[in-house]
């Protein structure tokens, strides 16, 4: 199934596509690969998940952000490359958690990402290269920011 | 109206890359032999480029520098990650983080619980590690054409300095396994409020890959 049409299946809702506030893209093509610039927790009425996970956050709302997250990214693609069919498959991610400095769930938290990735490009395709790490601060207390790197077709 | 100078440029800083002395000792000796083999032909051979691909060369590394590559996890069917992801001539491997050879993680904050040496030895683990998961996803480590760029990340405290010096526990691997032509890629070195398990350092990695046998003989 193709992965606009996964989107569509599980009801997903894409925010709009964040604009960039600062100087970078939030989508560079080089080749075929289309790197991602780090997307931060975007709810639906266009603000950001703040807090320090393992603190103020517990574990699933972490989850949570991070999947938001895996949202924001899905709909900056999309608006870039017009459909997500585009995506020959997930490459490689970096997954930043604004973490109390006792708080070791990386992974957890990170695979509220990676398991919306999965749903959306399939067991093989969506599953790519990860690092899964603590970062902290992280702009404007965001909980969670992941940058991501797609193959292309 | 005035036009404003260009801003110079800042001179290009030296890479934070290991002492390459030990490797630098090989390269001398073989240019030696090199040239007394040279000097016993007759006409003498063209001299071998460095930048040439060195077939097979890597694993036979491995074993003279007696490496032992730790076990491998194979992620199952409900896996999230995997730990490379091979795209077009590139291998992405995920952040591998400091596990000892029995297989227990490397848990502390460099500069903390750690020493700094300590960190650099937990630094050469990921490395390691790393190179099991290449071998095992390429069947041969000989099929990597270099190293394209490190990401170092140090679990320390707040005003530790010493990333890049940690970090050097897995450049100086990868230095002695590939040689400098091939071993030497971009990096960068940073320090991590956290790191998962609290290990003490993650590193991930990008590789320039050649084609496998049987892809290279159809």
């Amino acid at each position: 199934m193709s992965a606009d049409a996964r989107i569509a299946e599980l009801k997903l809702e894409l925010p709009a596509a964040p604009k960039p506030a600062h100087v970078y893209k939030p989508v560079v093509i080089a080749g075929n690969m289309c790197y991602v610039s780090g997307h931060g927790p975007l709810k639906a009425d266009k603000t950001m998940i703040t807090g320090v996970v393992g603190k103020d956050l517990n574990l699933e709302q972490g989850q949570f952000a991070a999947r938001q997250c895996g949202l924001a990214i899905l709909a900056t693609v999309r608006n870039e490359l017009g459909s997500l069919d585009r995506v020959k498959r997930l490459v490689k991610t970096l997954g930043m958690v604004n973490t109390a400095a006792n708080f070791y769930d990386h992974p957890k938290v990170i695979n509220g990402y990676s398991e919306l990735m999965r749903e959306v490009f399939g067991d093989d395709a969506g599953v790519g290269a990860r690092s899964a790490v603590g970062m902290g601060p992280l702009p404007g207390n965001i909980a969670v920011e992941v940058e991501c790197i797609f193959e292309l077709r | 109206m005035s036009t404003k100078p260009k801003p110079a440029l800042p001179a290009s800083p030296p890479p934070l890359n290991p002492n390459p002395a030990q490797f630098r000792l090989l390269t001398s000796a073989t240019m030696l032999l090199g040239a007394l083999l040279t000097a016993c032909q007759n006409p003498p051979a063209p001299a071998r480029k460095t930048t040439a691909p060195l077939p097979d060369i890597v694993e036979r590394r491995v074993t003279e520098l007696k490496l032992t590559l730790p076990p491998t996890s194979k992620p199952g069917p409900t896996a999230t990650i995997t730990s490379v992801v091979v795209s077009g001539n590139l291998a992405f491997v995920s952040g591998h983080t400091s596990r000892s050879a029995d297989g227990k993680p490397i848990t502390g904050r460099v500069g903390d619980e750690l020493t700094i040496a300590q960190g650099k030895d937990a630094a050469r683990q990921c490395g390691l590690a790393i190179l099991a998961s290449l071998r095992q996803e390429l069947g041969s480590l000989d099929r990597v054409r270099r190293v394209v760029k490190v990401l170092g990340m140090v679990n320390c405290p707040p005003g530790f300095k010493d990333q890049p010096q940690v970090v050097n526990g897995c450049s100086e691997l990868f230095l002695d396994v590939f040689g400098r032509e091939r071993g030497l890629g971009a990096r960068s070195a940073v320090g991590v409020s956290s790191l998962p398990g609290n290990v003490a350092v993650e590193v991930e990695a990008v590789f320039e890959i050649g084609p496998s046998d049987r892809a290279a003989t159809n």
